[in-house]
Parts: structure tokens; C-alpha cells; sequence
């Protein structure tokens, strides 16, 4: 990953779409330092996150959460799963076990999860639960920002649809931000207020939702977009594929990372990288075909 | 109208678990003409890969078993055929692409070396000969480099490229059947793209029947040709693609896996769905088929009633529900009625 800038406001969805090997879960492992970045800051309300110590960082830790792509993986297989949620309050302090199990039962509730079922073992739970168990730990803080990397991916189709829903009604519920990790386009446009596409380690493009869906600017987005097959068997699709697979982020291409496979190539493409260009519609692309 | 390829004839196969008989296959019948893409649709835990399965007598076994039904593939009956004669069958006249392809490879040989096999046991090749076609059918997958990456080993290889190498072991042998159980859900939409426009290449080239499982609609109206939509064990709509998505008539089938499939296909359905997740799987256990999720029932529902476990030929459905839908958190009234399922 390298020099890449975001905004995600108070209340908002950010989807953050990219290829497989991307960037897209180290950056979000980054911004709640799981992962130390080796330049760069984060403003938290204004509080540069990376700056702090860990003994410092604690209380924030609290208020971000992340809820993991694999629910299989994520959850400890030798506890249940009320000791699972359990915990989160043990070590933010709370010392009441009553309160504890109160909580617990309130949260199991509000993700859907009937309170008998807390006294089962993860491996009990269907993939959609232990999802739910998952963003029940994640939300049981309370927390204000959280970061759902590929929640839906190891899921299967008709279970997605319940999980984004609940997602959805937590976010308006709990007043929650989203940075909403996801390779899959069609869930990014269900869930998201902004989209940013990734390639390689780099934002290429930051849009509102329909406006990146109608209008893609950065000829990567647009390949992006028309590799999505439309249900539709009356339209001719009119369709560039990729040739080839992403190069290797270890020796990534000069100048703009795109410009190896990128059908609009310029000769400047590969010495010099494109600064941010932004429209009138809220669009902020990296790319030389726009600006001067 | 091209000759039949292969037609199932009232399938069924059951699965015996502790639990109970799971009727995962429950007479299904359909018929694959020869050089079409067929394609098979519906949830995860219809039935589907069951289906492809037992086409190739490759189900679980001893607890799977195909309990009646035909299976007649250029005029054989493969039902009755013993292991010893499947073997002949498969990889040389049928032959499949899983939906993983990191598990489908083996780790521990070279990616050719899956190949050679393939064309030593079923063409009669020598090592050097069957290496060579190796090298030429990597490239015709269109893999860059291909003399240096028939030694390479499947972790060396990124998730396309070994998908591609599934296709050129499963098309070794020129088949007339290509069964792709879901061959592009673990990739990227890009990479997605290449595979699918690969098979669909390779197809014309080789002149293939392809058999495609998937679950994405937007896929079956982009490369199929016919369309069986499966639901709980049993077909429940059969028809070419372009009168399937026909936006102008209304569906005869409402409440199958389309709106599941639509859910997140198309331009912004989030289906409200029960919360109830064993439904399916446990009434399948008891012998009933699909569940009208009723209650809401939708005013296209009340219209008409469910044909259920009966096929009618052309039948239609549309897809006008998502057309409609412009913004993306709508949630459309038609579909929100759809049932629950998936055993998960």
C-alpha cells in the first residue's frame, strides 16, 4: 500500500472495492493499527490515532471495531459464544457480571440471536449466525466507527441479503460508520454512500455511489464495471476484458500502477504518477486522462 | 433443433444422514442439446452441484445413491453403469471444473502433470507426447509462458490462472460434455470475465456442451443459451434465456430462488427474508419440496397459483422488478415476499 488518502464522514457507508491482493484489508487493518504502518497518520476527531501509544490507543480501541471476512476463523471454537461477547466488556472495564449478562442478552437480541443459543459453541452456529455473533462482539462497545472486511463473502447468496439488511438497520439504530471492505460490486452499491476503487495499493477513484455507478471516471473503475455481467440477454455487451492478472505489489509498475494494463495508456502514464483530480460531482480520480 | 446430448430422465438421489434421508436431488429431469450452454440456477443447497454429481457418479458415497432415474448420455443409460466404466467416462467424454480451484489441484505435483495424466490414461499419449499437448493446451487457455508454467506448482499460480488450468485438464481429451459447477464465484469480476469468455471461446472451438452452475443471473443471460432454475431438490422453471428474462410477461413461478439471485444481481433488492434458517433443509428432510412462504404474498402470487413440482414448457419469468428499482436502498415490494432457504 502506498500513500493512500481517505475521508470517511460521521454516519456514512465508505465502500472500499479492489481486486484480491489489492491493499483493501491492510489498509483497514492499518487504520486500527492491527497492522503498524510504516508512514502516514490517521485523524480519529481530530486525534492522530497512529501517533499514540498503545496504552493510549486502548480507549480507542473501543469505539473501532472490525468484523472479520471469515466467520469460521474468527470466532474461538473452545468458547461459548456468551463468554465470546462476554469478553469485550471484561476488558473495557466492566466489572458487573449482571450488567455483563445483560448486555450480552440485549445484544444477542438486537443482531438476532435468541439468548438460549449463547450458552452454544461457535461450531454449533450456521455461517450467518456466527456472522452475527461476530458483529454482535464487534457492536456490543458500542463503538462508532467499524470496519466490515468482506462480511459477506464467505456467506452464501440468499444468507448475504440478511446480513447486509442487518447491517444496515444497526448503522441507522446505533449511529454507526462504515468502512465497508468488499470485491463485490453489486453489494458495495446495496450498502454505500461513497465508493473508493483501489488497484494495487493505491486509490484510483472516490465517488458517491451512483454517480461512480453511472459515471466511472478512471479507465480502471470502467473496466471494473463492465466486467459485472447484467441479467439482461437482449444487450450486446460491449465488453474490454483485462488481459493478464495484477503485477506483483512487491515490484509495482512506474508511474501510474495501471498503465501496464490500462486500454487508454498515454505515454506519461508510466513516469509520472497522476495527482488527484476532482469534478463538481464529488468525484476525485487519479488518473492522467483528467485535469491538465 | 440439434441432437439431445444428454438427457436426465426423473433423477433422484438421496443422501442418508443421521438426521434423516436428505432428498437433495428429487426427480429431476432436463435435456442437454449437443454444442448449447445449459444453464443450472438457484441457491446454494438446491440441489445443484448434487445434480452435476450424480451425472458423473460422483457423489458421497455410501451414503449418496441415485434411487431412480436415467441418465443417458449419447445413448447410455450411465445410471447402470459400473465404476470400472465410469472411469472410461470421465475426464474423456465428460469431464468438470470445480468451483475452487486451489482444492481441486493437487498440491503437491505440478500443474501439468494433471494433464499428462489425463491425456496418458484416456488418449494412450507417451510422457513426452502427452507433455507436449500439455504445453500446447496451456496455451490455447491462453496462460502466458506455458513451457515454464507446466512445471509450476498450483500455489505458484494466481486463483485464474489455475482456473485455467482446470479448463484445459477437463478439455484434455475433447469432451462432448463440460460440467463448470460454479467455476467463477471464488474470482474477481475481472477475472471472471476472462474465464467465462474463455469457456465460451473454447466452447465454439471444441464444440462442447457446457452444463454452467451458477447462482448469478447476470452470468446465465450473458452465456447460456437455456436456462433450469432448481429449487429444493425439483426443477421448477425451464426455458431459453431470452424469453426468461423477457421484462414484459410475469413470472408463473413466483417465490423461486430468482429473488435470491436478484438479490445481488441486480440494481439494489435487499430481499427481507425469514429468520428462520433451518426451514428448508428440515422440510426437505420430511419429503416436502418448495415452502410457499405466504403470509405476504405478493399481488402477482394471489393471481396465479404455484405450479409446484410440474414443469410447464416455455414457461416465463420476469425481470422487470429489478429494472424498476432506482434507487439503490429500494426495497421492491414483489420480491419481498420471497421464501427463506439454503441449508447453510
Amino acid at each position: 500500500m502506498s500513500g493512500v488518502s481517505l475521508s470517511i464522514f460521521r454516519g456514512e457507508t465508505l465502500g472500499l472495492v479492489g481486486e484480491t491482493g489489492c491493499g483493501k484489508s491492510t489498509l483497514a487493518r492499518c487504520i486500527l493499527r492491527l497492522i503498524e504502518p510504516t508512514e502516514g497518520s490517521a485523524l480519529f476527531e481530530g486525534v492522530d490515532i497512529f501517533s499514540l501509544s498503545l496504552r493510549d490507543f486502548q480507549p480507542y480501541r473501543r469505539r473501532m471495531q472490525i468484523v472479520f471476512q471469515d466467520p469460521f476463523a474468527a470466532l474461538n471454537p473452545r468458547k461459548t459464544v456468551f463468554s465470546i461477547l462476554e469478553e469485550p466488556l471484561i476488558i473495557h472495564g466492566e466489572r458487573n457480571p449482571r450488567i455483563r449478562r445483560e448486555r450480552v442478552e440485549m445484544m444477542a437480541l438486537q443482531v438476532g440471536l435468541e439468548p438460549k443459543l449463547l450458552r452454544n459453541y461457535p461450531h454449533e452456529f450456521s455461517g450467518g449466525q456466527r456472522q452475527r455473533v461476530c458483529i454482535a462482539r464487534a457492536l456490543i462497545l458500542e463503538p462508532d466507527f467499524v470496519v466490515c472486511d468482506e462480511p459477506v463473502s464467505a456467506l452464501d447468496v440468499s444468507v448475504r441479503a440478511q446480513i447486509l439488511n442487518l447491517l444496515c438497520e444497526l448503522q441507522e439504530k446505533m449511529h454507526l460508520t462504515y468502512l465497508f471492505i468488499t470485491h463485490d460490486l453489486s453489494v458495495v452499491r446495496h450498502i454505500s454512500h461513497r465508493v473508493a476503487v483501489m488497484y494495487l495499493g493505491r486509490i484510483v477513484e472516490v465517488a458517491p455511489t451512483e454517480e461512480l455507478f453511472t459515471n466511472p471516471l478512471h479507465p480502471y473503475t470502467q473496466v471494473l464495471l463492465a466486467s459485472i455481467p447484467v441479467p439482461d440477454p437482449a444487450r450486446q455487451p460491449t465488453r474490454v476484458i483485462l488481459e493478464g492478472d495484477p503485477p506483483s505489489p512487491i515490484h509495482p509498475p512506474s508511474g501510474c500502477r495501471f498503465h501496464t494494463r490500462c486500454p487508454k495508456r498515454m505515454e506519461v502514464c508510466a513516469l509520472r504518477s497522476p495527482e488527484a483530480f476532482c469534478t463538481p460531482q464529488g468525484h476525485m480520480v487519479f488518473c492522467h486522462l483528467y485535469g491538465v | 433443433m440439434k441432437p439431445v446430448l444428454l438427457q436426465v430422465e426423473n433423477l433422484k438421489t438421496y443422501i442418508t444422514t443421521h438426521r434423516g434421508v436428505v432428498r437433495a436431488v428429487d426427480g429431476v429431469s432436463f435435456e442437454i442439446f449437443e454444442e448449447e450452454t445449459l444453464g443450472l440456477v438457484g441457491e446454494s443447497g438446491c440441489g445443484k452441484s448434487m445434480t452435476a454429481l450424480s451425472i458423473l457418479k460422483l457423489y458421497p458415497k455410501p451414503q449418496g445413491k441415485i434411487v431412480e432415474g436415467k441418465i443417458v448420455f449419447e445413448g447410455e443409460d450411465l445410471v447402470r453403469k459400473d465404476e470400472e466404466e465410469m472411469l472410461k467416462i470421465r475426464g474423456k467424454r465428460i469431464s468438470m471444473i470445480f468451483q475452487e480451484p486451489m482444492t481441486s489441484l493437487d498440491p503437491v505435483f505440478p500443474v501439468g502433470e494433471g494433464i499428462v495424466e489425463v491425456l496418458m490414461l484416456h488418449q494412450g499419449l507417451s510422457r513426452s507426447e502427452a507433455q507436449r499437448e500439455a504445453v500446447r493446451l496451456l496455451r490455447m487457455v491462453r496462460i502466458p509462458e506455458p513451457e515454464r508454467r507446466v512445471h509450476q506448482y498450483p500455489h505458484q499460480l494466481s486463483g485464474g490462472m489455475r482456473q485455467r488450468v482446470m479448463i484445459a485438464q477437463a478439455l484434455a481429451c475433447r469432451p462432448k460434455l463440460l460440467i463448470a459447477d460454479e467455476p467463477t464465484t471464488a474470482l474477481d469480476v475481472t477475472v471472471q470475465a476472462q474465464i467465462l469468455e474463455l469457456i465460451r471461446t473454447l466452447k465454439k472451438e471444441t464444440k462442447t456442451a457446457v452444463l454452467l452452475i451458477t447462482h448469478d443471473l447476470g452470468v446465465v443471460a450473458e452465456y447460456c443459451e437455456r436456462v433450469a432454475v432448481m429449487y429444493a431438490g425439483k426443477i421448477v422453471e425451464k426455458a431459453d434465456v431470452l424469453s426468461l428474462f423477457c421484462p414484459t410477461s410475469p413470472p408463473l413461478y413466483p417465490g423461486t430462488p430468482w429473488g435470491f439471485c436478484l438479490a445481488l444481481t441486480g440494481k439494489g433488492l435487499v430481499l427481507r427474508l425469514s429468520r428462520d434458517r433451518c426451514q428448508t433443509s428440515l422440510l426437505r428432510l420430511q419429503g416436502a419440496g418448495f415452502i410457499p412462504v405466504a403470509g405476504n404474498a405478493c399481488p402477482v402470487a394471489a393471481k396465479r397459483s404455484p405450479v409446484f413440482g410440474k414443469l410447464r414448457k416455455g414457461t416465463r419469468l420476469h425481470a422487470t422488478a429489478y429494472r424498476d428499482t432506482e434507487s439503490p436502498k429500494a426495497v421492491s415490494p414483489f420480491w419481498r415476499m420471497v421464501g427463506r432457504a439454503g441449508n447453510g
